[in-house]
């Protein structure tokens, strides 16, 4: 299977850079043709500051290719009705980002239907437009994106903006840290909550952090009950924690004895003491040939 | 990363620091050379593109170890950011690339786009990790190795019903961990060498602009993890030593998984329905060799062979359903149904040797063993949400019933037990303004039975928030929430709560801002600790934290030309399990120089005290220059 999978990214490889070579003949004057079509728009005879940032977004393109609307009409598609706002250049009249991020949510669902359907559907605060919207987090057509897809910021940043006390655990001694700030919130969750279902990394919360943890990932000969049962958020604080291993207690003994309350049963005439479990079980995880997880 | 020893000017040969620094000058240089050549080569066809790299120092005084333990930072050259960005009416060439170089943390991408019509690309992404147990931490664990993930996509839009999106990726773990692994009556330091390789293919198609939206993924993964040990120091003092270790062999686990679902959504109503499957098989062929010799070798050899051939298939499956009724335009009736199961059969054939080679020759003793062994789990929840929404006020009722089952068989006996949970839920939201809107909630909790004895019978949630968009640029956000959660005395005396409050306050003009936040965040866990033996008191284990966490956060602009970023945090824990105090401060002065050219000089510095173990305390500066270039 490994070959196959060599063999796979390198035709990829090859087909990418031939696909390269083809896409670098630009169409110059298909281009110009379009620009000159946009100028004519009435809006940007006011709004051509808008209409410069407009021509590199992918909305743009969309509205471009659609050929049952005029650019003419293009506008309104976002903004509501524009006569009224052409007689009175007044910000009441017209829908904006800055203006009415609700009713302008609503006109993004109204393409963006993964997104609009989860009103409907989903159980979550993202869902509620009165609290989370669109251009809460995405950026509107005419303004360059800071982070993909189309975002005003970077993920943790607009991430924390809300929950501040999840943002705080990351600063906590031991963390999932990316450099000096937090990892990504989108390498974990999905924002717009359709997760679960369509995409099988999300499949169970084991299976989320074998994204990067493919080792602890199991099954095992010899699974620790705890792991096969509640997976890894059982014993680990996924944002940070004061110990390390990001673990639920200040120390693994402790942790291992909440449960464990047999522990000086067993351990009666062991020369041990009270030292590490982990430093005889160390694999605590799971082993593939030891059920007392002393060796892998 | 350079090693403490440079890093400590005190015990560093100034020959060696400078030949180390241009050595890793040289390396890193053939990055930032190539980078500057693709740009070049990139000027001819213009549009947005920009490379930005640096060079970073850091000083160090107190315990660095402790430092890379919770930050992961490099030192020296790096790519900062590479961005090539052909970005045409119908097509787009973009390259990316970050942290190339002296960087933890490096990514790089390639994307083709013939826009609606198909994208090409490869991702790749490499993490290093270096940790050390601390010294308060028994675990003595060292672990330093990096995974590396390579992955290439294509997606085609150009069908008018269907999507199709195609994936294939490797993921690879090279680099060693040493830890403790139990031996001759005492744990002695084994050093794995990493060899890990997962392989996955995906293929998804979707189906577009049909009343009924249909979703397939189809996924083959393969991991295989040939580890290879080195025997090192025993852990405590002892006369047996360990001459010997050999093993483990290969794993292998095949993974298949599948998903379907389709979704349907008119005026009225919208449903949703999907399963997934997926089954993980691992096969063990295990050999096993440890042999340590009695009093350093001079009374003898005691060796230990464990040779164990078996199989472990878990096979999950998942089914869930969603159902929305919008009853009418003010009330929404929700109700989702999940159903989850898991079983992992085990088995295998357990040999078992014990060598004594001692003056009067080689003595084996044997023993084999088998066994079987399943695990299920069975996961099902009913969810019911009613909601009332009008122009500024938002009410939803939920209410969701869960239950889980585990069974655990083996050849000699059986266990199962039933956990149920119920739970009420209200939340209330209300927009006062179109600039201030609030949010508060409650939610109770009850659960039956126990599967491990720490678990809550009763928790209950209250929160509450508050978003407001003051006058003049100011805005301010408000959070609180607190979590109670409780087990009878005769279960564990779990005794859990946590509190969380957040203030926000920012102040936006033109392109400058200002924010300042205070986050205070307690949790508290009491645990009895009731059966050790001879203990008349209660013993419970106990986790307390109080934390406080305050940021200052500002750009502001200094003439056309200069811009100030400056981000402070001071992180505070006042409880009982690990005080510690974390100053952190970020500042950067960015500013345009001739030829296009952007400039960064950095100060970043930290300071941390642990109030438990001095021996953790650092105090960290790290100074840096950039230079961007936008073409």
């Amino acid at each position: 299977m490994r070959h196959t999978i060599n063999t796979s990214l390198l035709s990829f490889s090859v087909i990418l850079f031939f696909s390269l070579a083809i896409g670098a003949q630009e169409n110059a004057s298909a281009e110009e043709q379009l620009a000159a079509r946009w100028e004519d728009v009435a809006c940007f005879e006011c709004h051509d500051a808008e209409l410069l940032n407009f021509k590199n977004t992918s909305h743009h393109l969309l509205i471009s290719q659609n050929q049952k609307v005029s650019e003419e009409e293009s506008c309104a598609l976002c903004h509501g009705d524009t006569e009224e706002h052409m007689e009175d250049p007044d910000l009441s009249n017209i829908l904006t980002a800055k203006h009415s991020p609700l009713d302008l949510s609503r006109k993004c669902a109204s393409c963006h239907e993964d997104a609009g359907k989860s009103n409907l559907l989903a159980i979550n605060d993202h869902t509620d437009l009165d609290i989370v919207n669109c251009v809460s987090c995405h950026v509107s057509g005419h303004y360059e994106e800071i982070a993909s897809p189309l975002l005003s910021s970077p993920p943790v940043k607009l991430c924390s903006s809300c929950h501040q006390s999840e943002r705080a655990q990351f600063d906590m001694p031991f963390a999932h840290k990316d450099m000096n700030g937090p990892m990504e919130c989108t390498e974990c969750h999905n924002v717009h909550d359709q997760g679960e279902l369509f995409s099988l990394t999300n499949f169970g919360s084991s299976q989320m952090c074998s994204k990067c943890h493919e080792d602890k990932a199991g099954p095992y000969l010899f699974p620790h009950a705890v792991n096969e049962i509640e997976a890894c958020v059982a014993c680990h604080t996924p944002h940070g924690s004061l110990t390390p291993f990001q673990l639920t207690r200040p120390t693994t003994t402790q942790l291992c004895m909440e449960c464990h309350t047999d522990f000086f049963i067993k351990h009666r005439d062991s020369t041990l003491g009270l030292q590490s479990c982990v430093q005889c079980h160390a694999e605590i995880h799971g082993s593939q040939r030891d059920h007392l997880l002393f060796q892998p | 990363m350079l090693d403490q020893t440079i890093l400590n000017s005190d015990k560093t040969n100034m020959t060696r620091i400078i030949e180390k620094w241009v050595s890793a000058i040289m390396i890193k240089s053939r990055f930032l050379f190539m980078a500057l050549l693709a740009c070049v080569s990139f000027i001819a066809i213009g549009q947005d593109h920009t490379i930005q790299f640096g060079y970073d120092t850091t000083f160090t005084n107190g315990n660095f170890k402790s430092f890379t333990n919770q930050y992961q930072f490099g030192e020296g050259f790096y790519l900062d950011q590479l961005k090539l960005d052909f970005n045409k009416v119908d097509t787009r060439f973009q390259v990316l690339a970050s942290g190339i170089g002296d960087r933890p943390t490096q990514r790089a991408s390639i994307l083709f786009q013939k826009k609606g019509v198909y994208k090409l690309g490869l991702r790749y992404l490499k993490k290093d990790f270096d940790f050390h147990s601390p010294e308060y931490e028994v675990g003595m664990r060292d672990d330093q190795w990096s995974h590396t993930q390579l992955t290439a996509f294509m997606e085609y839009l150009g069908w008018s019903r269907l999507n199709l999106s195609l994936e294939v990726s490797q993921w690879q773990r090279e680099g060693s961990i040493s830890r403790p692994v139990y031996g001759l009556g005492i744990p002695y330091i084994i050093k794995t060498e990493f060899d890990d390789q997962n392989s996955d293919m995906r293929i998804k198609l979707e189906t577009k602009k049909m009343p009924v939206k249909i979703r397939f993924e189809q996924v083959f993964a393969e991991y295989t993890r040939d580890n290879t040990y080195q025997p090192g120091q025993s852990l405590i003092q002892d006369d047996d030593v360990l001459l010997e270790i050999d093993g483990p062999g290969e794993d292998r686990r095949d993974s298949p998984a599948t998903s379907l679902s389709a979704y349907y959504e008119s005026e009225k109503w919208a449903v949703d329905l999907g399963g997934i499957w997926r089954k993980d098989q691992v096969d063990i062929l295990r050999k096993d060799f440890s042999n340590y010799g009695l009093s350093n070798g001079v009374i003898g050899q005691l060796g230990f062979l464990h040779d164990v051939t078996g199989d472990s298939e878990r096979e999950a499956r998942q089914l869930r359903s969603s159902f929305g009724f919008k009853i009418s335009d003010k009330w929404t009736l929700r109700l989702r149904y999940t159903g989850f199961d898991q079983t992992t059969e085990n088995q295998f054939l357990e040999l078992f040797q014990l060598i004594v080679q001692g003056p009067a020759g080689q003595t084996i003793f044997e023993s084999e063993f088998a066994d079987q062994s399943e695990w299920e789990k069975n996961d099902k929840t009913l969810y019911s949400q009613l909601e009332y929404h009008n122009d500024s006020t938002r009410v939803a009722f939920s209410w969701g019933e869960r239950t889980r089952e585990i069974t655990h068989l083996t050849l000699e006996a059986s266990e199962s037990v039933e956990r149920e949970a119920e739970n009420l839920r209200l939340d209330v939201s209300h927009r006062f303004s179109k600039n201030m809107t609030s949010k508060i909630g409650a939610s109770i909790g009850d659960y039956s039975d126990f599967i491990f004895r720490i678990q809550p019978e009763e928790v209950d949630r209250y929160w509450l928030r508050l978003k407001a968009g003051l006058r003049k640029g100011w805005s301010l956000s408000l959070k609180a929430a607190i979590e109670d959660a409780v087990n009878p005395v005769e279960q564990a005396s779990l005794d859990r709560s946590q509190s969380q409050v957040s203030v926000n306050l920012s102040y936006s003009h033109k392109n400058n801002y200002l924010t300042a936040g205070i986050t205070q965040q307690s949790f508290s866990s009491e645990i009895a600790l009731n059966d050790i033996p001879g203990n008349t008191v209660n013993n419970p284990s106990i986790y307390d934290s109080e934390l406080i966490f305050a940021t200052l956060n500002g750009s502001f602009e200094m003439g056309s030309k200069a811009r100030l970023n400056l981000s402070l945090s001071r992180s505070a824990d006042s409880g009982d399990t690990m005080p510690f105090k974390l100053t952190q401060l970020q500042s950067s002065l960015e500013f345009t120089g001739p030829f296009n050219t952007f400039h960064w000089l950095t100060i970043q510095s930290w300071s941390y005290e642990n109030d438990v173990f001095e021996s953790e305390d650092y105090d960290m500066m790290r100074f840096g220059y950039k230079i961007g270039w936008r073409f």
